[in-house]
């Protein structure tokens, strides 16, 4: 058990130190000199060039700029934005709660409309319906969706605020629209473990006592279906990451995916190298978790 | 959305019928196909605008109507096919090659080279494909060429897997410990005997993938990261048009339902294709 | 003391404000019943999100309106383009026009406790001429001001090298605004300003959250309103929040769904739902200051042939352009100076522009006389290439939207390929400084045209990206500010506008900027700043129950 879970951390460990490199590598590769990369649209100045070789360990030999590098991200150190002229972490930091509180906000969501949708899915044509809406709702740009609700229940309709973060009804539509592909995918997965639990000896054996279908579905087949979901964790956290950049985009909210794409356009590559570091560490965390959650759920992988 | 390499249950059985949605999204890839290749045998100028009508309503002369510089919205769409076709295929193509490569080194290759490819692939995966895509634009800048490549590189894992996956059963089949006791020559016995073989899902995975590039670039031009205006790329159009959706809804929404129709087809022909060759099923 | 006062009276403003369409009587002020009261908030959601909250790097006409929330002037304009006395009582000039005596306020203190006097005065005038400050208000506001003298705490005398009576306008506008000494001395980041920025205006800055809004509280201090406000003491609101909200159509939505009370910037497709609804007003102000004109770049071809610029003039349809973007709300604007300032010449209205085989023709002998396949002009296998940089934060208006318009209208009537590039600040700069640019697009909102056009035109101009340097023009330009005789400036200023229009094709005027407020009926004291025409402070703004 402890060889297993060590595994997995070192695993996870492993891939962090290939996201960091990685990112680190792209930041050589780009085009130009390196300082020019790391000021973007930002000051140039002498005195801010010198802060940067001695920042990023340029005069060094170019191992030692990696070490440097690598030193600074363990220790939590996310460099300094030239472009903003603060700390990377500052920057981060500053807007990180209403990203959190919206990503929160639609997995929840997603979740719970997953759940239903599979749940009611025993009749075939709610299943016709629901799969042919879920395949609608995986393919629609999540942009599309969001202008469409936007435009018609804050405009239209002006149930809620059209823009920014001010209160708990602004998170809903931003919500809903990074909600739903989570959701359509989800259900999908959660139907399928169902159809297979429902047919399992345990659920024979469940009817054959007399239980109800309901009672058997809701007690015994949905705990079973709910463990492939948590494979999914990992790529509902991709999903989670993408949509901040474009659903704040779109509702105008602050956090990270503003932070992201004004990083971006602005040539900020601190920042960008930051948030796709953090990301990747996120990510990690939530894997790790799921591969630890599945040891701890299914002892037959604990021998592996 | 992603790619369901497992085929859940439930939907082969809702699509047991499927011939008349495969049928309309062939339909519909096929004219997509022609909007990319030939958009003149559809459509007009793209650019061509009318000051003088601009945000009118669909009508016989504008099936889609036109947009807020008078713009045929109809024509921009099928001109727009064009984009898309050429970034999702070149960007498919970049992870189908680089896919490939990774897999099959990975699955042939030494423990450790295994491990390494592996867990880079699993890196690679861990940057979600937004990200990855804008960490590239953020260093070469914006452009068609940066798209591409970062949907491409985004891209890379999928295929990277699976070919990986199709090689350990491949060069553990007969005819391959056959060729190898004959003394076939390594290069030989890779090119004609497991390439071929490990190839099988990737087409069909492609088609899906194709989708899932769509979606990518149609977002990220949205963000303004992709073709600058006045090209008529689908993100692009749909974001110049949202401030006009209230007065003018045909100008961002029309174009927006062709992406997901695109989408939803070559969701649909790849899951048939899945089935076909799959074999696991007769259709 | 003798007053200065521009003699052709600035009336147009006035007219204009009556314009508003829903057809209250346009006096300022809203329509909202009753009184005005004391207290509550209100939530005004504006286009552009201020670059700097400083008043000294002041840069966007949009964003004037947030600077006389928390700094003043020591003067400021009456409703026909003369002075009227602000943080200063009152001035004197010398016979030559080379001595500015000004008398201050004795009862003014800053935000943060410091004392309005002389020293202030001079203290900012001083930051102001600091080396990378503020390069721009250095080299034109400021550059015939010699030294500044404090008489005593009261007085303090400006003496110039030679004649400008553009200095009264330096002192009324918003780089003329007074920040307290003591925020000059510690802020530590003066040129972003914010919170650390102490002012002596009627509301004080104590919140801004980049992206998202700027809030405002009431100074209860505030005792020293100039004769042209609306009340005496300190305003109305409690507090008051600015949201940046950059799409028009998020705005109008916001607006039209209670979530804030006032907007601004409200284009011409929207305006039918503010006027369907009979809570909320609409009103307009022209604004002051240079039309919106493209500017061309003489320094490299194909601008540095006069037969291009006037092709290019001649190619375009803008009243077409217009009403495609603007449906019929936009004035078309003839000149580089704007309509509404006396120093506009209505007799070029008319005289050039929109003759398609005009515009063919010139090109032809210009050499670009081939087109390639996708119906581009080209000569020596060049492509008729020319490029438009806009940084996103001055975009407003639509003015990207109209980019595109009249991209296409050049391509299609004379094959000419502009293209255009909105892009951030930085690389607009990087664009500007490198010369990788042949149209230059601007407007500015100075409440003397003079100003606009020093920063514009003249040689040594902060934002001359016409690169024509002619010392005929800058003898023009000099002429117009070296008199007070209004009758000179005019004449002056008609010549020089013969001179970039008609003769040398250096800009090509699309339309006179104007700003759009919608309001609640709930909200009062809604009004438009007098001879600039942009929204004011919200110094009289009153919220009803």
């Amino acid at each position: 058990m402890t060889r297993a879970i060590l595994r997995r951390v070192g695993a996870g460990a492993l891939v962090l130190w290939a996201a960091a490199t990685a990112a680190y590598l792209a930041l050589l590769a780009a085009p130009g000199d390196i300082v020019d990369t790391i000021i973007g649209d930002g000051a140039d100045t002498p005195v801010i060039r010198a802060q940067i070789i001695r920042e990023w360990h340029l005069d060094s030999p170019p191992v030692v700029q990696y070490l440097g590098y690598l030193a600074r991200a363990v220790t939590g150190d996310l460099g300094r934005s030239y472009l903003l002229q603060r700390p990377v972490a500052e920057v981060i930091g500053g807007q990180l709660a209403p990203t959190l509180r919206l990503a929160a906000a639609a997995a929840v969501f997603g979740l719970l409309l997953a759940l239903v949708l599979a749940v009611a899915a025993r009749r075939p044509w709610v299943r016709r319906l629901s799969s042919t809406a879920e395949l609608v709702v995986v393919s629609t740009p999540p942009f599309l969706i969001g202008i469409v609700l936007l435009s018609l229940f804050s405009f239209r309709l002006g149930w809620f605020p059209v823009s920014g973060d001010r209160t708990v009804a602004a998170l809903v539509l931003p919500a809903i629209t990074m909600g739903l592909p989570i959701a359509g995918t989800l259900a999908q997965v959660l139907r399928d473990g169902l159809d297979r639990a429902l047919d399992e000896p345990f659920a024979v054996t469940a009817r054959a006592r007399g239980l109800r279908e309901s009672a058997v579905l809701v007690r015994h087949a949905l705990r079973h279906a709910l463990l492939p979901a948590v494979t999914m964790l990992g790529w509902s956290f991709g999903v989670l990451v993408a949509g901040t950049v474009i659903i704040e985009n779109v509702y105008g909210r602050p956090g990270l995916g503003q932070v992201t794409l004004q990083a971006v356009s602005g040539g900020d590559m601190p920042v960008v190298l930051a948030v796709v570091v953090l990301s990747a560490a996120a990510f990690v965390l939530i894997n790790t978790c799921a591969d630890l959650a599945y040891l701890i759920i299914d002892p037959r992988l604990r021998r592996s | 959305m992603s790619i369901m390499l497992t085929r859940p249950r439930a939907a082969i059985r809702t699509l047991r019928r499927p011939r008349i949605g495969v049928g309309l999204a062939v339909i519909f890839l096929a004219l997509a196909l022609t909007a990319a290749l030939r958009p003149s045998l559809l459509a007009g100028d793209p650019l061509a605008a009318d000051p003088l009508h601009v945000l009118e309503a669909p009508s016989a002369l504008h099936w889609f109507g036109t947009d807020q510089l008078g713009r045929d919205v109809f024509f921009r769409v099928v001109h727009g096919a064009r984009h898309s076709l050429v970034i999702s295929v070149a960007a498919i193509g970049i992870s189908v090659g680089v896919g490939i490569l990774i897999g099959l080194t990975a699955g042939l290759g030494h423990r450790v080279a295994d491990e390494a490819l592996s867990r880079s692939v699993d890196a690679l995966s861990a940057f979600p494909l937004i990200l990855l895509a804008l960490l590239f634009i953020a260093i070469a800048g914006i452009g068609t060429t940066s798209l591409i490549v970062a949907i491409g590189v985004a891209l890379v894992p999928h295929f990277a897997r699976v070919v990986r996956a199709q090689t350990f059963v491949v060069r553990r089949a007969a005819y391959v410990t056959h060729a190898v006791s004959f003394g076939t020559s390594k290069t030989r016995l890779v090119v004609r005997h497991v390439l071929p073989n490990v190839l099988g899902p990737v087409p069909v995975l492609a088609v899906i993938g194709l989708g899932e590039a769509i979606l990518l670039a149609a977002g990220l031009s949205f963000l303004g990261m992709g073709p600058q205006p006045p090209s008529p790329e689908w993100g692009a159009m749909i974001s110049e048009s949202r401030g006009y959706l209230h007065i003018a809804w045909w100008a961002s929404i029309l174009p927006g339902a062709v992406v997901t129709a695109t989408i939803i087809s070559l969701t649909v022909t790849g899951r048939f294709l899945q089935r076909r060759f799959e074999g696991r099923e007769t259709v | 003391m003798r007053r200065i006062r521009l003699a052709a009276a600035v009336t147009v403003t006035l007219l204009l404000l009556a314009a508003c369409s829903s057809g209250d009587d346009g006096s300022s002020g809203g329509v909202a019943a009753g009184q005005p009261v004391s207290g509550g908030s209100v939530t005004w959601a504006v286009e552009t999100e201020p670059i700097t909250f400083n008043p000294h790097q002041y840069s966007q006409a949009k964003a004037r309106l947030l600077v006389w929330n928390t700094f003043e002037a020591l003067l400021t304009h009456d409703d026909e383009g003369g002075y009227e006395p602000w943080l200063a009582t009152g001035y004197d000039v010398s016979a030559d026009g080379r001595t500015y005596t000004l008398t201050l306020r004795t009862d003014v203190t800053f935000s943060d406790g410091t004392v309005f006097d002389a020293n202030a005065v001079k203290a900012n005038i001083d930051q102001l001429r600091t080396p990378g400050y503020a390069p721009t208000v250095a080299a034109v506001q400021l550059k015939n001001l010699d030294t500044v003298e404090v008489e005593d705490a009261s007085t303090v005398v400006l003496h110039l090298r030679k004649a400008d009576v553009l200095i009264l306008d330096f002192l009324s506008s918003p780089q003329g605004a007074q920040i307290s000494p003591t925020s000059l001395k510690e802020a530590r980041d003066l040129k972003a300003g914010g919170p650390e920025l102490a002012g002596t205006g009627p509301f004080i800055l104590d919140r801004y959250t980049p992206g998202q809004e700027v809030h405002f509280t009431r100074n209860p201090d505030y005792d020293w309103a100039p004769a042209n406000a609306g009340h005496t003491g300190p305003a109305y609101l409690d507090e008051i929040t600015y949201r940046f909200l950059k799409e028009s159509s998020v705005r109008v939505g916001a607006l039209t769904s209670g979530q804030v009370q006032v907007i601004e910037g409200v284009p011409a497709t929207d305006e039918a739902l503010i006027t369907a609804d009979e809570s909320l007003t609409l009103e307009r102000g022209l604004n002051s200051g240079s039309a919106y004109s493209y500017y061309f770049n003489t320094a490299h071809a194909p601008f540095d042939d006069l037969r291009v610029r006037q092709a290019f003039r001649e190619a375009l349809d803008v009243d077409a352009v217009l009403t495609g973007v603007y449906r019929g709300t936009a004035q078309r604007a003839w000149s580089v100076i704007g309509p509404t300032s006396p120093f506009y010449d209505a007799s070029l209205a008319k005289t050039y522009g929109g003759d398609t085989a005009e515009a063919n023709r010139l090109l032809d002998a210009a050499g670009w006389a081939t087109k390639d396949a996708e119906g581009y002009r080209t000569k020596g296998g060049e492509r008729l290439t020319v490029r438009l940089v806009q940084p996103a934060p001055y975009v407003r208006d639509r003015r990207d939207v109209l980019a595109q318009a009249v991209q296409a209208a050049v391509k299609q009537s004379a094959g000419i390929d502009l293209q255009v590039q909105l892009v951030d600040q930085g690389t607009a700069t990087t664009a500007l400084t490198d010369g990788a640019y042949e149209v230059f697009d601007n407007s500015r909102a100075d409440t003397d045209a003079g100003a606009a056009l020093n920063l514009l035109l003249a040689s040594t101009g902060a934002i001359n990206r016409t690169g024509f340097k002619d010392a005929g023009l800058d003898g023009l330009l000099d002429a117009g500010v070296s008199t007070t005789d209004a009758a000179e400036r005019t004449e002056a200023y008609r010549e020089l506008q013969k001179l970039v229009v008609t003769d040398q094709a250096l800009v090509l005027p699309l339309y006179a900027p104007q700003d759009q407020v919608a309001f609640s009926n709930a909200v009062g004291g809604v009004h438009f700043e007098p001879t600039a025409g942009v929204p004011g402070s919200a110094y009289d703004l009153w919220a009803g129950k």
